[in-house]
This record gives C-alpha cells, sequence and structure tokens, in this order.
C-alpha cells in the first residue's frame, strides 16, 4: 500500500462513485478516473510483469508514453489486450486483467527468468536461435513466445462496429494544451474551418494539473473556458478521446476515436471505434512533450514514476501516488512538480538534484513545504521487494559511492523533456537535436505544418502560449486568411526555466541492471554490448537489442538510449540521431483499420437483373469476379453435378434460356468507330454490315490474346461490343488508353452499356419456336434472320435487341432488353417455352456446352496464349495493321513446340480436372517424375459423349490427336489416362447451329 | 497519396489505375517488332522523377499524364492526355 | 411497355428503415425517366456544340466541370471534360447527334435520394469533401464511394442524388443503410 486518494482536488466526480475489477479484486473509481488513477488510489504498485525476465512492474506515467501498465480489459469477443492503464477510462463494472504472468501476477513462476538475465541480453534470439544450421528456433519458438510477449488476443469475433470517416478543414491541430488552444482559437477567430483532436476525454492537456494561474483562474478553469468558447463556434469540430496516429502523404491524417472504450458495450448503433481520415490544409502540432525518465540500478521498480505523472495524478485525480514520496531531478521542473504535490497534500520528503546548484527561488518555495532539498545528488540505486522502499543516494560526480539511504515509496524522477515529435517525423527531416534543452525537436516539415509549444521546445507555459499563438497566425495565414490579434493571457506561474536541465541520462553507479526500455526490457549495458558487438547505426542498435519496438516506440527510451549509445561511440546525441518515428503513434485496432470492410461488406457484389429471379428457382450461386451467377439450378434431390447436366442436355435436345448480362458490353460510336475497331481487333469490323454481329478477338501490344466476343453493328457509325465477363472493365480501359495517348483525333468515343442491357441467350432446337411464340415484330426464320442477323423487336411490351449467335452449337438467340424490364422478358420466355420444356440453365451447363464446341472462354484467354496456340490464327488480318500483329509474330510466339489447344476425352470414365498436368507416366509416383507437356485449361462432363472431356494446352497439341497420354492431378489424387483430340467434340462443321 | 485530377480535384489514388510509364512513346501499328518491343519491354525504373499515365477510373476515366517522384510520392505536375479540358463547347 | 423494375427490389420498398429512431436519415429510390450521357466528338466545331447544348438547356453550353443546370423536368451536369449527363424527364436530344455520342443510361443506372443527415452518412463512404463549399448545391462529381464509382448530385445542403451501376444497387444500398444506422433510416416516396 502506498498510494491513495486525498481528500480534495482533482477533475473527478467525487459525488458518484463505481468498481471494476482487476485480476478479481474489486476497485473503486469516480467518472474521470483511469484505470491507472484508481489503481493508484487503492494503493496498487505491481500492475504488470515484464516482458522478457518477467520483472514486476508497476505504473510510470500517466498518459500515451506508459511502457508498462499494459493490461487487458473487457472479456469474450470484446477482450482487448495490451491497453495502456492510463489511457484507458475507469468503466462501472469493467473486468482488468493483468499480462503475461502464471499463474498470478504476485507469484510469477517465470520470474526466473531474471536468474537467466546475463545469457538472455541483446541479440540473444539471434545468436541463440537465429544462426545458420539452428533448428532450435523451430523447436522452441511456441515456448519463447509464451514466456516473452504482450496480451493475449480473445480469437472470437469482435461483436462491435468499428467505422471510418472522411473529414476536411483548414486548420487541423493536434493536442489542446494551452498552445492548441491558442492556436485553435486564432485559426478559429480568422473564419477558419477547424477540427481539434485531443486523446483525452478532456481538453486542456497539461492545463488540467499544471498549478498555473490564466487571467486570474485556475489553468483548467480557463482551459475549459477556452475550450467552451471553441465549442461554440460553428467552424470548430472538438473531437476528445481521438488519437491522431498518422501524417501520411499530402496532409492526411489517420486518426482513431475511441467512440465507446469507455462504455463497456457501444449504445445504440454507435461503432466502438471510428477512424478517420483527416484531410487539412495546414497543421499545427502541439502534441505537448513526454517527461524523461533517468536510467539507474531499480529504475523499474513499481513505485518509480515521472515526476509529472504523479503531478497530473495529484491535480487531475485527486490521487497521492506516495505517502513518503522522493523526487529526484536534473532540472527545475521537478521542483514545481515537488511544489504542486506539496499544495496538492501529498507528502514530499526531498528533491535530490543532480545540479551542484538548486534555482533558488524554487528551492525557496520547495523548502517552505517542508521538502529538503539535496543539491549536488543524485538517486544511485532503488531498493524494495515488490516496490520502491529506499532509495540510495550519492554524489553527482562519484555515482557509484553511496552517502545515504532514505526511506521512500515512490521515487519520482524528473529527468527532462523530450518534445512528441513522431508526427512531425512522419511527415518532415530527422528530428534535430537542440542543445538548448536537451532533447529532440521536429525537423524541417516536408508537409503543411507548425509544431508548437513543448512539441516545438516551447517548455515554459509562457513560452507554449506565445508559440500556440504563432503557430495559429502561421496557419492562418497559410490558409490565405487574415489573423485577427488575440489578447495576450496573463500567467502567473513560478517553473523557473524548464530547459534548464543537465545532460544526464544514466547514472553509471554500478549497482545492477539499469533500464533504459522498460517495455522491452532492454538496459544501459544491452545498449552497451550492442555497441562492441559493432553496431553503431541507431537503426540496427533499435532491432538488435528490440529497443523502441512493440506499442511503446521509444516515447521514454529513446533518449537515454541514444545518449548511451553515443557517449559510447565519442559522439554527441545530435550527431548519433534518432531513429525514424513511423505510424502508428499509439497502438490502433485492426478493426479500427477494416473499418465495415469486413464479411458482407468486403467489397461489392454485382447481380443481374434477374438475380431475384435465380434466387426463387433454386439457383446455387457462385462468385465470378464481383458477379453473382447462377451456377445451376437444383431440383428436389439434385446436386450442382446432376443439375448442369440435365440443363445441358435439356438445351441439346429442346431449348434452354441463360442470363448473360454479365458479359461485358461497350459502345463504340462516332464517324471513326469502324476505323478504330479495325485497329484495335486481330479482325476487321470496318466492313461489317450494318445489323449483323461478328466474332472479334483482340490481342494486347505484346502479341498475346486479350479479349473476345461480338461486335454488333447497330448504325453505320454505332457499334455494341462484347466482351468476356472478366474482362469487360479492362478492355474499357485500354480503349480508351489508346484513344487518348494514340489516337486523340479519331473521331469516336467509347463508353460502358454492361448495367444498360439485361441479355439471355435462348438456346436450343425448339428456341426459333419459343421466340416466335414470345416475341412480336420479328421473323426468326433462317431464311429471314441468318447467323449473326440482329433484329428488333417486342416481348412482353418491352423492347428487345436479338442476335442470332451460338456459343452452344444450337440454334441460339441473344435477346438484349433494358435492365428494368429484363425479369418481365426472361419470365415471358419461360412462360412461352413451358410447353417445349424450357430449362433455365447456369454458369455449369454453358460452359458444358461451350466445351463441347472447343470455344475457347476465360480459362483459355489467360494472358499466356496466342492466336496461334488457340488455333485461331486464321482469323487474324493480313490487309490491316492492328494492336499486337508487330509482336504477335515474334518467334517464341510461334515456336511450333508451344502448348496449344486440343480437347482430351477421359478414357476411364473419370473426370479430368482443371489445373491437372498431362504426362507420359502410366502412374501416380509421389515423386512425380514426369516432364509435364501441358495442362488441362476446362472441364466438363459432355452430354453428347456421355463422358468426361477437357480442354487442354498441349505441347505440339495439334499434331497429336490420337496420342494417348496422362492427366497427373496428384493433389487431389487423380491420374487419367486420357486421348488427345480436336477441341471440337459436337458438330464440327456447325450443321446444327445454322440450321 | 492523392494525385490531383485536372478534371475531378485531389482524389485518393484508389480513384486511379496505373496504366504505365508515360515517358514510353506507342510507335505506328506498322513499326517493326525491334521498336515495339523496346516500347513494350524496355523500362528505365528512375529513383525520382518519372512520367506516369493513370486512369481515373472511378472519376472522369479521363488518362492523366502524372509527374511523380517515385523517392517521396510528391508530384511536380498532372495533365490530361489527348483531352482539352475545357472540351470543345 | 412494362414498369420499369427496381434495383433494389424490397430492400427500398414502403415502410423499409433500420438503425436508430426517429430517423435521421430518408433514402428513396430514384427512378428518372432518362439518365443520358452525351459524350463530345473530337473535332466538332465548338459552336456547333454550343448551339445544340444551348438548345437542350439554357446555360448548358457554359457548365463548368462539376456544375449542373436544371430545365424542363430533367438536370444537365458537366460530370467529366467532354462530357456531360443528362438526368430526369426524357430529353428531346435530336439535334445532337452530329457533335456528340448518345448513351442512354436510363437502365444502367441505380440511384438513391440521401436526405437529412446525409453528409454524415456519405462521409463514412467517401472522401470527398462534403462541405458546401467543398461540394456547393448544384454540384456533380464522378467519385469512388462505398467501393463504388458513382455519379453524385448535391440538390440541397442536406440532399443528394447517388446514382452507381444497376447491377452494384445492392451494395450501394447496404453500404448507404449501413452508414445510416447511427442516425437511423426509413425509406423515402420513390422519385420519378
Amino acid at each position: 500500500m502506498s498510494g491513495y486518494r486525498l481528500a480534495q482536488g482533482g477533475l473527478i466526480d467525487r459525488s458518484r462513485a463505481f468498481t471494476f475489477t482487476f485480476d478479481g479484486q474489486r476497485i473503486v473509481a469516480h467518472p474521470g478516473d483511469t484505470i491507472a488513477s484508481a489503481l493508484i488510489a487503492r494503493g496498487t504498485r505491481l500492475v504488470a510483469r515484464s516482458f522478457k525476465y518477467h520483472r514486476p512492474r508497476g505504473i510510470l506515467a500517466a498518459g500515451a508514453e506508459e511502457p508498462s501498465a499494459l493490461v487487458t480489459v473487457r472479456s469474450g469477443g470484446r477482450r482487448e489486450p495490451n491497453v495502456q492503464a492510463t489511457m484507458a477510462e475507469a468503466v462501472d463494472g469493467l473486468v482488468v486483467e493483468s499480462q503475461n504472468r502464471w499463474p498470478s501476477l504476485n507469484y510469477d513462476v517465470l520470474a526466473v527468468n531474471q536468474l537467466a538475465a546475463p545469457v538472455l541480453s541483446a541479440g540473444f534470439y539471434y545468436k541463440t536461435f537465429m544462426a545458420p544450421g539452428q533448428k532450435a528456433w523451430m523447436r522452441y519458438e511456441r515456448a519463447i513466445r509464451r514466456a516473452a510477449g504482450l496480451g493475449i488476443a480473445s480469437g472470437e469475433p469482435d461483436p462491435d462496429r468499428y467505422e471510418k470517416r472522411a473529414a476536411h478543414c483548414d486548420v487541423l491541430v493536434v493536442g489542446s494544451g494551452a498552445a492548441g488552444l491558442v492556436a485553435a482559437t486564432s485559426a478559429a477567430a480568422a473564419g477558419l474551418s477547424v477540427v481539434v483532436a485531443e486523446s483525452d476525454p478532456r481538453l486542456g492537456g497539461a492545463l488540467n494539473w499544471s498549478g498555473a494561474t490564466i487571467d486570474g483562474l485556475p489553468a483548467a478553469e480557463w482551459a475549459a473556458l477556452r475550450t467552451g468558447a471553441l465549442a461554440g463556434r460553428e467552424n470548430v469540430v472538438l473531437m476528445p478521446r481521438t488519437t491522431v496516429y498518422g501524417y501520411f502523404d499530402d496532409q492526411q491524417l489517420g486518426a482513431v476515436e475511441r467512440v465507446a472504450d469507455h462504455k463497456l458495450a457501444p449504445e445504440g448503433h454507435e461503432p466502438r471505434q471510428r477512424h478517420w481520415t483527416i484531410r487539412a490544409r495546414h497543421v499545427v502540432l502541439a502534441t505537448g512533450a513526454f517527461e524523461r525518465t533517468l536510467v539507474f540500478p531499480g529504475n523499474d521498480l513499481p513505485g518509480v514514476m515521472l515526476a509529472s505523472a504523479a503531478e497530473r495524478y495529484a491535480l487531475a485525480f485527486g490521487v497521492a501516488v506516495g505517502r513518503s514520496v522522493v523526487l529526484f531531478t536534473t532540472g527545475d521542473s521537478g521542483y514545481r512538480a515537488a511544489c504542486n504535490l506539496a499544495v496538492a497534500g501529498v507528502a514530499v520528503s526531498t528533491i535530490v538534484d543532480a545540479r551542484d546548484t538548486a534555482p533558488e527561488a524554487l528551492a525557496a518555495e520547495a523548502r517552505a513545504h517542508g521538502i529538503t532539498v539535496r543539491a549536488g545528488m543524485v538517486v544511485a540505486k532503488a531498493m524494495g521487494r515488490a516496490g520502491v522502499a529506499r532509495v540510495a543516494l550519492a554524489d553527482t560526480e562519484q555515482p557509484g559511492h553511496i552517502v545515504e539511504w532514505i526511506p521512500a515509496d515512490a521515487l519520482l524522477v524528473a529527468g527532462g523533456w523530450s518534445p512528441v515529435v513522431h508526427l512531425a517525423s512522419q511527415s518532415g527531416g530527422p528530428p534535430r537535436w537542440d542543445e538548448r534543452i536537451k532533447a529532440f525537436v521536429p525537423g524541417v516539415p516536408r508537409g503543411a505544418w507548425t509544431a508548437a509549444g513543448a512539441c516545438n521546445g516551447a517548455l515554459s507555459l509562457a513560452e507554449a502560449v506565445s508559440s500556440g499563438s504563432e503557430a495559429g497566425s502561421t496557419a492562418v495565414a497559410a490558409c490565405g486568411a487574415t489573423a485577427r490579434a488575440m489578447p495576450c493571457p496573463s500567467i502567473v506561474h513560478d517553473e523557473g526555466d524548464p530547459a534548464a536541465t543537465l545532460a544526464l541520462f544514466e547514472i553509471e553507479s554500478g549497482y545492477g541492471k539499469a533500464f533504459v526500455d522498460l517495455q522491452n526490457d532492454v538496459t544501459a549495458d544491452d545498449v552497451r554490448q550492442a555497441h562492441v558487438e559493432g553496431y553503431v547505426s541507431v537503426e540496427h542498435l533499435k532491432r538488435y537489442t528490440t529497443l523502441g519496438m512493440a506499442t511503446d516506440q521509444g516515447k521514454t527510451s529513446n533518449v537515454p538510449a541514444l545518449a548511451i549509445m553515443a557517449k559510447a561511440r565519442g559522439l554527441t546525441i545530435g550527431e548519433v540521431g534518432t531513429t525514424r518515428f513511423r505510424p502508428p503513434f499509439t497502438g490502433v485496432a485492426l478493426g479500427a483499420l477494416a473499418g465495415r470492410e469486413i464479411g458482407a461488406h468486403f467489397k461489392p457484389v454485382r447481380r443481374t437483373a434477374l438475380d431475384d429471379w435465380h434466387l426463387a428457382n433454386g439457383a446455387a450461386m457462385g462468385n465470378y469476379g464481383l458477379w453473382q451467377r447462377p451456377r445451376a439450378y437444383l431440383r428436389v434431390g439434385e446436386d450442382i453435378s446432376a443439375a448442369y447436366k440435365r440443363e445441358a442436355k435439356a438445351v441439346r435436345g429442346g431449348v434452354g434460356l441463360v442470363d448473360v448480362s454479365t458479359l461485358g458490353k461497350i459502345v463504340v460510336a462516332g464517324p471513326d468507330a469502324g476505323t478504330f475497331l479495325d485497329r484495335v481487333y486481330a479482325n476487321t469490323f470496318s466492313t461489317l454490315a450494318v445489323g449483323r454481329a461478328r466474332y472479334g478477338i483482340m490481342l494486347r501490344e505484346d502479341g498475346f490474346v486479350f479479349d473476345d466476343g461480338t461486335t454488333w453493328r447497330l448504325a453505320e457509325d454505332r457499334y455494341l461490343m462484347t466482351t468476356t465477363t472478366a474482362n469487360a472493365a479492362a478492355v474499357l480501359q485500354h480503349l480508351e488508353l489508346w484513344l487518348a495517348t494514340a489516337w486523340p483525333d479519331l473521331r469516336v468515343r467509347v463508353a460502358s452499356a454492361t448495367d444498360q442491357w439485361g441479355a439471355m441467350a435462348v438456346a436450343g432446337p425448339q428456341a426459333r419456336a419459343v421466340l416466335a411464340k414470345a416475341a412480336s415484330g420479328i421473323d426468326w426464320s433462317h431464311a429471314a434472320m441468318p447467323p449473326m442477323a440482329i433484329r428488333h423487336g417486342e416481348i412482353a411490351g418491352a423492347p428487345v435487341m436479338a442476335c442470332r449467335l451460338s456459343f452452344s452449337g444450337e440454334v441460339a438467340y441473344e435477346i438484349f432488353t433494358g435492365s428494368g424490364h429484363a425479369l418481365a422478358v426472361w419470365e415471358a420466355l419461360m412462360q412461352a417455352g413451358a410447353s417445349a420444356g424450357i430449362v433455365a440453365y447456369g454458369v455449369e451447363a454453358m460452359g458444358a456446352l461451350r466445351i463441347e464446341k472447343g470455344h475457347p472462354a476465360g480459362a483459355e484467354l489467360d494472358g499466356r496464349t496466342t492466336l496461334h496456340d488457340l488455333g485461331l490464327d486464321g482469323m487474324a488480318s493480313k490487309k490491316k495493321q492492328y494492336i499486337g500483329k508487330a509482336l504477335m509474330s515474334r518467334p517464341v510466339l510461334t515456336d511450333p513446340s508451344r502448348k496449344r489447344l486440343v480437347g482430351l476425352v477421359s478414357l476411364d470414365g473419370t473426370p479430368v480436372r482443371g489445373g491437372a498436368h498431362i504426362v507420359a507416366g502410366p502412374a501416380m509416383n509421389g515423386q512425380l517424375q514426369w516432364q509435364s507437356q501441358g495442362h488441362v485449361t476446362s472441364w466438363t462432363w459432355s452430354p453428347v459423349r456421355e463422358g468426361y472431356i477437357a480442354l487442354a494446352l498441349v505441347e505440339r497439341g495439334p499434331e497429336r490427336h490420337g496420342e494417348r497420354l496422362y492427366a497427373a492431378d496428384p493433389v487431389r489424387g487423380a491420374h487419367t489416362p486420357v486421348e488427345i483430340t480436336s477441341p471440337i467434340f459436337y458438330d464440327p462443321q456447325g450443321v446444327r447451329q445454322n440450321a | 497519396m492523392l494525385i490531383p485530377c485536372p478534371a475531378c480535384g485531389p482524389r485518393e489514388t484508389t480513384e486511379f489505375v496505373y496504366m504505365g510509364d508515360a515517358s514510353v512513346s506507342r510507335p505506328a501499328l506498322d513499326a517493326p517488332a525491334e521498336m515495339w518491343a523496346a516500347a513494350v519491354y524496355d523500362r528505365t525504373n528512375p529513383l525520382g522523377r518519372h512520367q506516369e499515365l493513370w486512369h481515373h477510373t472511378y472519376g472522369c476515366r479521363c488518362i492523366l499524364r502524372v509527374t511523380r517522384d517515385t523517392g517521396t510520392h510528391a508530384i511536380a505536375g498532372v495533365a490530361l492526355v489527348g483531352m482539352d479540358p475545357e472540351g470543345g463547347s | 411497355m412494362p414498369e420499369r423494375a427496381s434495383p433494389f427490389g424490397e430492400r427500398l420498398a414502403a415502410g423499409a428503415g433500420g438503425g436508430t429512431a426517429p430517423p435521421g436519415v430518408t433514402l428513396a429510390w430514384l427512378n428518372p425517366a432518362a439518365f443520358v450521357e452525351l459524350l463530345e466528338l473530337p473535332g466538332v466545331p465548338s459552336a456547333q456544340l454550343s448551339d445544340t447544348l444551348a438548345a437542350l438547356a439554357p446555360g448548358a453550353a457554359s457548365l463548368a466541370l462539376g456544375a449542373t443546370v436544371d430545365h424542363a423536368g430533367y438536370t444537365v451536369g458537366r460530370i467529366a471534360p467532354r462530357r456531360l449527363v443528362v438526368i430526369g424527364a426524357t430529353p428531346l436530344l435530336a439535334g445532337l447527334e452530329g457533335g456528340f455520342v448518345i448513351v442512354d443510361d436510363s437502365h444502367a443506372r441505380a440511384g438513391v435520394r440521401v436526405a437529412g443527415a446525409a453528409a454524415d452518412v456519405l462521409g463514412k463512404g467517401l472522401s470527398l469533401d462534403l462541405s458546401e463549399r467543398g461540394f456547393a448545391v448544384g454540384g456533380i462529381a464522378a467519385v469512388r464511394g462505398f467501393g463504388l464509382a458513382l455519379t453524385l448530385v448535391r440538390r440541397a445542403g442536406d440532399t443528394f442524388d447517388v446514382y452507381c451501376a444497376r447491377s452494384f444497387a445492392a451494395s450501394l444500398l447496404d453500404g448507404l443503410a449501413d452508414a445510416a444506422l447511427e442516425a437511423g433510416w426509413r425509406s423515402g416516396t420513390v422519385l420519378n
């Protein structure tokens, strides 16, 4: 027991109290408490076990820089590990658990790791497990991961919503301390749109625990007044509980708003968290500064805390961190903290100042509070079993010579300040070492931002206010507005010179482990060892020692580590430099990054106008790109295989109807449309008669086949191109690219018409009879409507455009109608065909019919095949120039040994599946010693053959009809004897479709 | 990253599709295969300023010539290709 | 001629809705008689293009990119360089044929009017600046939203018309309705 709730003070609501549990223990809290402040008020010091050595750890900080006090909150699907106890608000009924300990926090078996500490030093994992030829890592990884680690994820689906939103503003102010509030006020007064993002639930930053008086008011009240004034303005958006975690290219910043993290569960339809992408013309970075800890033996004991954190716990939460407090400082700011603590009622016994001379006025103020000031002294070691109990003092010049022990249950450390330069570093040059304040300050901006306040090295309140005012004016000018003169707040605050700090980072007393990075258990000796082993770059130092990794990212450890490295290398800290800070500044839940793009919302889905009919009629739907299409319509007792075989047979024997709305459709129109198509297609379209269609094939510029389809000439200057479903978007882009870059003068325009038309094909010997019954205005007879003729008429009162073309090998017509009429037309055709036994058929049966006819489709047009490979060389025009012609006849693309299209017939009645390889060997062999001679592209059960057939690309295929080989499919355990045949299995002369 | 489309204003890159190196000029369709092979396959892959073609697929559907620094993503200029932004009217 | 079927089916029928009550958002099916694209042909004298556009709607010829003009029951908007759209009552297009390629998209689009807390709803799916300074009333834009290519028209400060390709109708409505849960939404009267 050490901390306790003060009788008065703080910004908490003392009129209400509730409880949460920590490892099952009930903890009383007030609204406004964090988990950390409530735990300290309860007297709890031990809250975590360290990452590697399982050392007892407490609470070091009060904000986002906390390295040690990571806990798991909530349970079930809402369980969230690695939450900083200092950032999480206390919630009535919340379940909080400590991490990385077994069986309990107090008796952690793996604390024996400390005994092995000499071998667990820097680079241990690399040296032990990663050396060449070592398999140890594989063997021990699980145990190591269990022993060293953070919290454990729930493993259950998260029941809550996470959303994304975009925001735009003139000025984004990150941080709402003195500098941020002044800058925001200035920008708002100039009429600019302003967003103020603040991580804490309450705006004001350090004003809420500074003890200063501004304009005659306590600083916290002044902050509330300023916040209220901003909130009342229409051009200002205040965003509490919002952490800006990333500053990305082009003035875009990522932020996470914790909408409902301060509740057990979100209310109504609110999300748990909302991810904001904020685009700002100018950004004011008023992110403040983190106080630094000092490196000395025992500096990781529970009870060792940053002085500013203790100040915040007392002034903002009404919590005393101990009953016997010693404060160790290297500069003036420790005195202000000690005096503020004393005023708040916290018993501070001693200030230990490493400097020879104490600042006169502040020291006198401290003494008046009964505090002993020991100048020229350092803390050589902190001791205690589960927390600080006593503190050893030594002369600054002789840190190894302990002169006195003094009792303490809390040791506060004020080791100088590190501006929070993370966002500045993400959008700027490397941070610059400022010798005046002994810290890194923001480097040269790459984006449009201005650093203000402590973030920019303006550490005193007065400096912060004037820096905020300047930043506000800069932002206003950057947005082209005029700044209005603002009254300067009058400040009463004796804080000496917060920049007056000794360049002392480590007390080398030699009394045991001194930690640099508390989260990753990196000691000062680890840093020196890395140097001895040759790691001179700070980036390498980070990776080798794990310093500044994980969620902490070196917020408290960065500068001390660099100081030790600099000393070892005989350089200044500025010369050593710092690592680059990368997003995120604090941990971001993956859920917030995913937003609503999960499950059914993961990607858009395309449905044809007939989708509802398909679903109502037993369709088993499949995904084809973004499209949903019926694979087959299942009748009672049927699976897909049985259904598509029935459907394909019905088309060959009678008539079927299939939805082909997914075909890409592109309007190509203008006086030069024919010329353009002649250049795009390998065959000729300018000679096509109006009212006729032609099958076309287009190449990429590298000579490979790109896409195929029929293109219909609807008028002298207007064509309707169709593409494969898969390539619709790519073909349109291809056309737009060539028109813009090569032929901008061609009088032709292109546009997608895919969604305008509902399209369906009526196929089978009975097709003509069904259409004659259903449609008006068209003579469907062979003489009146020969193959590839286009006619206009009406079905079910809706205008239709019909073209006689067949991919099934039967007499067939494609019917196009406005998408909004597609269902009426489809139903009229089904009704008209009922007496002829019409069936709706799906993609599987359509595939069976086209494979029997040897028509190449997506699986054959895979971007690696040529016209020659597909046996379509005859289509290529020799009279004109077209895209791909130049490279089509490269030797490598006309090599006779290339894999070319053939048919395959299964000889043993089993299927030959897509992806199987064609080999000569008769037996399946685990080693698959046979050389692949090709592969299966498409396969089906053939109604006309009553067996399994396939299309394949086989070396010298067309020369090998009749040859017997094997389709090796080791993954699915098949090895099927096959015979190579012509790819056209059915009616090679086309007698049936031309009847 | 944002691309400042001359027609639509600054838009996120998710609206665009990269269409290749804009510094490559396509030969005439009847040019010899050697010229075509160079146009299709030879690329300099520079670090620094690069001319790129982007298609504003989700916006105006124009082809843009973007001058972008491949090291910093900074865009020095964007122009519509084959299209006068004001149109004929 | 049969009625044009709704691309949203029952999903936007009378009484449909979701989320917090009372609803802050209305989602209504936009079913304009015409949605037509006009693509200027290269090489046509600009005077000819201007004259024919002026006949379509006064002011149409001088429309800035991203602006619209309302006339005779339809809206004419310049949505992209050399590309205009006409949305609403069926326009007379006879005179335009020499200078433009006319593409009838009247069956190709699915439209929803989002009214109420519309900027909040759309801000969850679009990255466009939806303040009136960023996107004025009467503005039109081709933009990516909810993963889709959208045509967006601002009808009033709190009212936007959103069109996508018809086949994406369910995804558009899914995205809008989901984004509107926090404010609550109800289906509105069909707008022909």
